[in-house]
């Protein structure tokens, strides 16, 4: 036995650890395995990494993205920088989607329930298919409910309920319905337009969070670094709440809710009296005015009163704005109020003042997209649609229900009892990654492949200004390790409907195919034939043809002093009443609660995780004895939730905002047990004029439980850098040097220091920093 | 008294059953340890008996002289040599080979072959995986990447160890990926069993490093 | 013929003007580098690792309230305190300009953490758990760390060795911007430029240049290889007349 010094260190080392610990830390087993694949796919070479180009359709609008593959695994996701919506934009949640796919509560099982009354267990893919295939034949009723999407499956739902005579509806909870309605109604078009805000020198925004979640926040937030960069733009913005779009607007304004279009009013009243733009355009503007002027009071100091924004705010922007290329949008809260189609309608009208629609740097109009095989509609069915429809559910009319992509019994109101209805539909069929209360509620389950498996094709929302196609293509195959039994939405509602075509795989094929027909050769990919073109539409991520663009016509314009002026709150008859606030972080709404990642991401303006907080006023915190941590009840006219205060001093007085997503009954065991669900306080106040949810119009009691918890939260992980005023974000003026700014603040410090050896009982060390 | 005795008792037995555990547990250590630390020539007995002396073994001597390559493929281009997917065996064994070899009857089954009607029929859904034990193992915290060294020593035939007695690489400049390997994983062509002939400790890794010049910074193994 | 043929100076610029507090750099950053999940016991002690944080601060009081972030990753001092202090030499600087972590030389002392006025090192208190489903996911490139071991922000140096390597298997110089790190990849806004600090032609090395260029507690003379870049005031008449009193 040869044994030399560094090895009898190593051995006796090794024993030693293995003596403490009793061994373990030898190797696991697994790890001495080589495993000698049946079939090498052609793409797996060992220790290197493939990117695909695909699209991101887990509740988004078409962003393209890069999935990084290795191993036959997905690692990493990011932005596509070639694809025109995410340019070099990206989202925060797009890696929580590697988790969505490898989740250790994933289904992987066909779940049936037997009878109404029963309980669901594990089934075959055999017995399922025949049930469901039993569910839904030709004499059945059948309505199908999927998230918003404009993509091919939503081609197949409406293909297939037209087949059977049902109805296909769409879900979203905190939608914007009010915002396409508006929008339709000053554009004559439902297709959001884009907002040109890389282009854009003066950017006024309402109530839309558009940098942390609004809409297409990939897109939108790269468009902020392009307003940043070299001839810096100027941005206000107007929310009630403090977001990050708030925090990283130059002027932010917090009116009272549901009073954005005052402010929006008073500006274009300071414009028209300064005439600080032309006539013509002054004119087009007070076209939509019932006396072709806008009626009095609109004054910046009687709106002060109103909204309490500063008048001198008001003038401010008003000014700024009508210089240079400027861009005015609401979107968010802003039009969730009882009267938001009102305010959405006059925010959006401003742009017409201001000369900028379909201008570069303004609002660019995008064209009406007709590809065959993609159908559906970003905008979600209102709250009066869904009550006529769970009124046919609860009558016992519809035989079988399709859901998929939304989980309607967590976040619909809990006025509409969409349980109870669900009750009486004799199938429902649920698609799902992983439970979720709709799930749980169904009769039949499906374990549905995630993006990453499965082709489809999506018409991004809004378009980047001309036609775009996103291409998703599978990454890892249905069966890839860490996941097994899936089965596509799309293919499965083919197999139930053969006229359909044959696969998810064929359709997408037909329409790219179309479009090599179609494109003489004019868009994003140019190819000698059909094949090729398709292998640059998989490369590029996608179709799209900068040249087909809209003509940019003249809107039609409709009054809108018809619709619902005034903003009424529900009310609690409680005299301690605040404004609730809801907001999306990034849970998605509930969607991505059982995913660690994004339970774990800090909240950026509470530093929070894990948990459903509310963030309150600090200074009417301490009068109310509010503490960080304290436990609170919220009350509202439909119920009440638990969850943790966090006051901070960037919150309206009178007003709270909670987040949304946490406080699932059935999810999985990060989500589980864990804080509130917030969508069911939600008060069933409606837009009157279009029967949406107005969800920012609640108004709850807020009362103290008694108890306090440890505020789960990053802030105070580590120390704030406890050093001069100023640091460490050093702020300089236009045209100042770091250097000069460094100077200054170290002047300021010299004074303070001075100030503190006259008073030592006044210690503060003057800086505005995160407390500890 | 009456205090004392079951106290010193009750201590003497707990150092007993203490020592016992840990004897119990240094045992288990030294034959817990999957990696012979001592003489790590040791072999395995694989799945399947793979003969590397006739394929890869010189022809001269009976073999049929295949290019490392051809089965390790992804070696020039990846951190992995990788092994090859059962499909690659199969490929030739579906028609090469005895019918009575045991071990090809393994590789069959595995490869989902079987012959009916005297034709022979691939099945990949009657085909398995072939779990193969790991010779050469290293610990998580290293990032060997087989692609760099290859092309190192392909260019610089000079740090090339080890060399079969076969091959006749003295004095190139350029050698094939093939005619390398044996640095470190020595003459495996004439190996009945594959084992570690190098200790594959990071002083070895160093000291080859400093030979050749190549990145002695922590960082460039360890991240 | 060996992977560091050029002394490099890797540097990290990053526009605190540009950064909107989103957070997809913490996240890109975990999963890129493996970094353990946080779970909500450890945010509630306070023992959240996150090789890249966003800090918040707040300015002002309502209405007039601003909150401002700024992202703060290793910031790999040429003049590092961590280094001296460990007695294992787990931590040292190599010559590319960054400050290495060894992970199988940690022993734990936590010295360095003491020692890095940033706070950007974190320590491994329990053993990371990775449900099995997860594992998928894990950056085969990078070590998964276990209990016990002290870890930081590593300017991905995975896909720095992975790009050189590239580089040199095709024989050609890296070109300025072809390694990027995660952060820099899930910033929406273009706030984060990673290069060589030594090329006078790389982006970053401008960008480090520029006026409103500052580093992080210069008094403690670190000389961080992150270096950032102010964020502007907007408001122009309000400026003017501050600097008019600070005349008087």
């Amino acid at each position: 036995m040869k044994l030399n010094r560094r090895e009898f260190l190593t051995l006796s080392g090794k024993s030693a650890a293995g003596a403490v610990l009793f061994a373990a830390c030898s190797i696991p087993e697994k790890e001495l395995i080589v495993q000698s694949p049946v079939d090498m796919p052609e793409d797996l070479v060992r220790g290197v990494d493939q990117w695909y180009a695909t699209n991101w359709s887990e509740g988004a609008p078409g962003d393209g993205i890069l999935v990084r593959v290795m191993e036959g695994r997905i690692k990493k996701i990011k932005g596509n920088p070639d694809h025109p919506i995410t340019r070099e934009g990206s989202r925060t949640i797009y890696d929580t989607a590697l988790q969505v796919h490898y989740n250790p509560d994933r289904l992987n099982t066909y779940k049936v329930r037997r009878s109404k009354k029963g309980i669901l267990s594990n089934t075959s893919e055999a017995e399922a298919n025949k049930l469901i295939f039993e569910a839904t034949k030709k004499n059945k009723k059948i309505v199908i409910v999927t998230n918003p999407t404009k993509s091919t499956s939503g081609w197949v739902s409406k293909k297939f309920v037209q087949s059977r005579g049902g109805r296909y509806l769409t879900y979203d909870p905190l939608d914007q319905y009010n915002l396409y309605d508006a929008l339709n109604d000053l554009f004559g078009s439902y297709d959001l337009p884009i907002i040109d805000i890389s282009n854009s020198e003066n950017v006024l925004s309402f109530g839309a969070d558009w940098i942390g979640g609004w809409i297409s926040p990939a897109h939108y937030s790269s468009s902020y670094g392009k307003l940043r960069s070299e001839n810096r733009g100027f941005f206000a913005h107007v929310e009630p709440r403090h977001s990050i779009t708030s925090a990283a607007a130059d002027t932010w304004l917090s009116p009272f809710p549901g009073t954005e279009a005052e402010i929006a009013l008073s500006i274009a009243n300071v414009i028209i009296n300064e005439k600080l733009v032309s006539d013509q355009q002054i004119s087009d503007f007070l076209k939509i005015f019932p006396d072709g002027k806008i009626e009095y009071g609109y004054n910046p100091s009687d709106v002060e009163k109103r909204t309490g924004v500063s008048a001198d705010k008001i003038v401010e922007i008003a000014r700024k704005i009508s210089k240079g290329k400027s861009v005015v949008f609401a979107g968010g809260s802003t039009s969730a109020y009882t009267n938001g189609k009102y305010n959405t309608f006059v925010i959006y009208a401003l742009n017409f003042l201001l000369g900028s629609v379909g201008k570069e740097g303004g609002i660019i109009l995008n064209p009406k997209v007709e590809v065959d095989y993609i159908d559906g509609s970003n905008k979600s069915n209102s709250i009066k649609d869904w009550q006529e429809e769970l009124a046919q559910w609860r009558a016992g009319y519809v035989d079988t229900v399709i859901i998929k992509g939304v989980d309607l019994v967590y976040s619909m109101p809990n006025s509409l009892d969409v349980k109870g209805a669900l009750a009486n539909v004799e199938n429902v069929i649920s698609f799902g990654t992983s439970m979720n209360e709709t799930l749980e509620a169904s009769d039949i389950i499906i374990p549905e492949t995630t993006f990453f498996q499965d082709w489809g094709a999506e018409i991004p929302n809004p378009l980047p200004g001309f036609k775009t196609i996103s291409l998703q293509q599978p990454v890892v195959t249905k069966n890839s390790p860490g996941t097994k039994s899936t089965s596509s939405y799309v293919d499965k509602i083919i197999e139930l409907e053969s006229s359909l075509g044959s696969s998810a795989k064929s359709l997408v094929k037909k329409i790219f195919d179309n479009e090599f027909n179609d494109s003489d050769n004019g868009g994003s990919v140019k190819a000698g034939d059909k094949g090729g073109f398709l292998n640059g539409v998989q490369q590029r991520g996608g179709f799209w043809n900068i040249k087909q663009t809209s003509d940019q016509k003249t809107p039609r314009l409709k009054n809108p002093f018809k619709h619902s002026i005034e903003n009424t709150f529900s009310t609690t008859n409680d005299s301690n009443e605040f404004h609730l606030i809801p907001f999306t972080n990034y849970l998605n709404n509930g969607k991505l609660a059982n995913i660690p990642f994004a339970q774990q991401i800090p909240d950026p303006i509470t530093s929070a995780a894990w948990q459903t907080w509310v963030e309150i006023n600090s200074h009417q915190a301490e009068e109310m004895g509010i503490k960080e941590g304290d436990i609170i009840y919220l009350k509202s006219d439909a119920g009440e939730i638990q969850c943790l205060a966090y006051p901070h001093p960037a919150v309206q007085p009178n007003t709270i905002c909670v987040p949304t997503g946490q406080g699932t009954l059935r999810g999985g065991r990060y989500s589980e047990e864990r804080g509130s669900n917030l969508l069911k306080i939600l008060s069933d106040k409606l837009d009157p004029e279009t029967g949406s949810l107005a969800w920012a119009s609640t108004k709850v009691s807020v009362k103290r439980a008694g108890g306090n918890k440890k505020f789960p939260k990053f802030e105070g992980t580590v120390e704030a850098f406890p050093i001069e005023p100023g640091f460490p974000i050093l702020i300089v003026a236009p045209g100042e040097t770091a250097h000069e700014a460094e100077k200054k603040n170290h002047h300021k410090y010299q004074e303070k220091l001075n100030l503190i050896e006259k008073d030592k009982n006044n210690n503060h060390n003057g800086i505005s920093s995160e407390k500890n | 008294m009456k205090v004392i005795v079951p106290i010193i008792g009750l201590g003497g037995l707990s150092t007993i059953a203490i020592l016992a555990i840990l004897f119990a547990g240094l045992i288990n250590a030294w034959l817990g340890q999957p990696l012979p630390v001592l003489g790590f020539e040791q072999t395995f007995d694989q799945p399947i008996n793979f003969p590397h002396t006739k394929h890869a073994g010189p022809v001269t001597e009976g073999g049929l002289g295949m290019d490392c390559t051809y089965c390790h493929r992804t070696v020039e281009n990846s951190s992995s040599a990788h092994v090859p997917a059962v499909e690659l065996c199969a490929s030739c064994h579906r028609a090469i080979g005895s019918e009575n070899s045991e071990e090809l009857k393994k590789l069959r089954e595995s490869a989902g072959i079987y012959s009916e009607n005297n034709q022979v029929i691939v099945d990949p859904k009657k085909a398995s995986p072939i779990n193969w034990k790991r010779v050469h193992r290293l610990p998580d915290h290293v990032r060997f990447v087989h692609s760099a060294h290859i092309n190192y020593l392909t260019n610089n035939p000079g740090a090339i160890k080890n060399i079969p007695e076969h091959l006749n690489i003295y004095g190139k400049e350029n050698v094939l990926s093939s005619e390398v390997c044996s640095t470190c994983h020595g003459d495996v062509a004439n190996m009945e069993q594959v084992h570690q002939v190098e200790p594959l400790k990071m002083g070895q890794c160093v000291n080859c490093h400093r030979e050749n010049g190549g990145p002695t910074d922590c960082a460039a193994c360890h991240h | 013929m060996v992977i560091e043929n050029k002394d490099r100076n890797w540097g990290m610029v990053i526009d605190t003007d540009k950064c909107t507090g989103c957070n997809g750099c913490v996240i890109a950053c975990q999963v890129e580098n493996n970094v353990p999940l946080n779970d909500q016991n450890k945010f509630e002690r306070g023992r959240v690792m996150s090789w890249m944080r966003v800090e918040r601060y707040w300015e002002g009081e309502f209405p007039e309230v601003k909150a401002r972030f700024i992202p703060i990753p290793c910031q790999h001092c040429a003049n590092a305190p961590c280094e001296p202090v460990c007695p294992v030499y787990a931590t040292y600087h190599n010559n590319e300009g960054m400050n290495i972590q060894v992970y199988n030389r940690c022993v734990g002392t936590r010295y360095c953490a003491n020692g890095c006025p940033y706070i950007v090192r974190f320590f491994n208190y329990w053993e990371p758990i990775w449900p099995e489903e997860m594992r998928n996911h894990l950056n085969p490139d990078v070590t998964v760390r276990s209990r016990g071991i002290m870890e930081k922000c590593s300017f991905c140096i995975q896909r720095i060795r992975r790009g050189a390597r590239k580089a040199k298997e095709e024989n050609r110089e890296l070109e300025d911007g072809e390694i990027t790190t995660a952060c820099q990849d899930a910033c929406s806004t273009q706030a984060i430029t990673f290069g060589d600090l030594n090329d006078p032609e790389s982006k970053v090395s401008k960008l480090s240049k520029d006026d409103r260029s500052y580093t992080l507690m210069p008094h403690l003379n670190t000389d961080p290889n992150v270096i950032y870049l102010a964020s502007i005031k907007e408001n122009k008449e309000e400026f003017q007349e501050e600097k008019a009193n600070s005349h008087d």
